[in-house]
């Protein structure tokens, strides 16, 4: 009788010798953690809720003093996601607006480079401290999450005027 | 398959013992009066598979354990080791420096004993155990490329706490091998129940449960000497 248990009890645990091995952390390879940016109206319609940019949008990212467009999209652009420096505190991005419009948002942030394991290295996440912006059809911004990691929440939201 | 090949040869190797010493103390523990909870003594291990771990993997550990004997069947035990791990990653390049003592507790059942059988010389166990550690951790990282700005950021900590708790459940195979000598192997399923993060940094390796996972997997070879009570 006693072997038998000590039989079920072996056997339940080489079935968990099958049963998967998870590890305790996420695995990012990619290392970068993007800064998802929404756009919306000033009545806070999203883009894609009907509003749109009356101007085409062109969004570009300050790169070491040269421009890097991000997105041409045009009108019905609804958001972006975008990268951020692992060494800089402060990202300058562009917003153009086809015409002599231009708005400027300057993210001043903190990089937090975290080891994750010795397999899958570091990754670099960023923790928004402030924005500071330029007014001609940027209403507002408001950080909504000021953890730059991996999900998918968005991180600042852009309040265009009408 | 190094663990399945471990487990085959000492699984042999127990068996003849066993087997050599069985007639002998047959007789004498007929004699004895079955009871289930008597206190029989005390048995006092080391594992030595901990020790040898260091040559297949990236860390080793040296083990002490103490259990009492309850009418060969319960044996509540005390585990003390010390966990070291001084590695680096070829691929990444990143060193990782940890040495801690752990503590764990739990219980072994026999199911070997019988009322026929009060004190047979081999023993097919049943382990449950809590592990817990504290530990410091270094953790150097070398430079890491940004890949849209450019330039490097590297990483380089020192003295980071960590801690961990975790459960065991597993089974063993135990012989007589020398009068109050035993020799023993156990394999055991392991879970962690929490650990602790750093601001910066996971804890990777884990003294006494092995390399950070949800679930894993360990093995004991255990030398044992049995103190007699009476």
């Amino acid at each position: 009788m006693n072997i038998r248990r000590f039989t079920y009890l072996a056997i339940a645990l080489l079935a968990l010798v099958f049963a998967s091995c998870d590890n305790g952390y996420d695995c990012n390879l990619n290392n970068i953690a993007y800064n998802r940016i929404g756009f919306y109206s000033i009545n806070g319609d999203s883009i894609s809720e009907g509003y749109n940019l009356q101007e085409e949008l062109t969004v570009s990212l300050m790169v070491n003093g040269q421009e890097a467009i991000a997105t041409d999209d045009g009108q019905g652009v609804t958001g972006m996601q975008l990268p951020m420096s692992h060494i800089n505190e402060c990202d300058t991005v562009l917003f153009r607006y086809g015409g002599e419009f231009a708005d400027t948002l300057y993210i001043s942030h903190k990089n937090i480079q975290f080891y994750q394991s010795m397999e899958c290295g570091t990754v670099m996440y960023h923790n928004i401290n402030g924005i500071e912006y330029t007014r001609n059809l940027i209403d507002s911004v408001a950080v909504v999450n000021k953890f730059v990691n991996f999900d998918d929440n968005e991180n600042i939201k852009v309040y265009f005027v009408e | 398959m190094r663990i399945l090949r471990y487990i085959l040869l000492s699984s042999l190797l127990l068996a003849i013992p066993s087997v050599a010493q069985e007639s002998t103390h047959e007789n004498k523990k007929e004699e004895k009066k079955y009871s289930m909870f008597s206190f029989n003594g005390l048995e006092v291990s080391t594992d030595i598979f901990g020790y040898a771990y260091s040559f297949i993997g990236e860390y080793t550990s040296g083990e002490v354990a103490l259990e009492a004997n309850f009418g060969n069947r319960f044996y509540p035990a005390v585990e003390v080791g010390y966990g070291w791990c001084d590695t680096k990653d070829e691929t990444t390049g990143i060193k990782y420096k940890s040495a801690a003592p752990y503590y764990k507790v739990g219980l072994n059942y026999n199911f070997s004993t019988t009322k026929e059988k009060p004190d047979p010389d081999y023993s097919i166990l049943g382990i449950a155990r809590i592990g817990w550690t504290s530990c410091e951790y270094d953790v150097d990282v070398p430079p890491v490329t940004d890949p849209v700005w450019g330039g490097t950021s590297s990483l380089k900590l020192n003295g980071v706490n960590g801690s961990a708790t975790w459960a065991e459940i597993g089974v063993g195979l135990k012989a007589r091998i020398y009068k109050n000598f035993h020799m023993g192997w156990s394999i055991r399923y392991k879970v962690l129940l929490n650990d602790k993060k750093g601001s910066n940094s996971n804890m990777w390796y884990i003294p006494g449960f092995g390399i950070k996972k949800n679930t894993g997997f360990g093995g004991t070879y255990s030398l044992i000497y049995e103190i007699p009570f009476k």
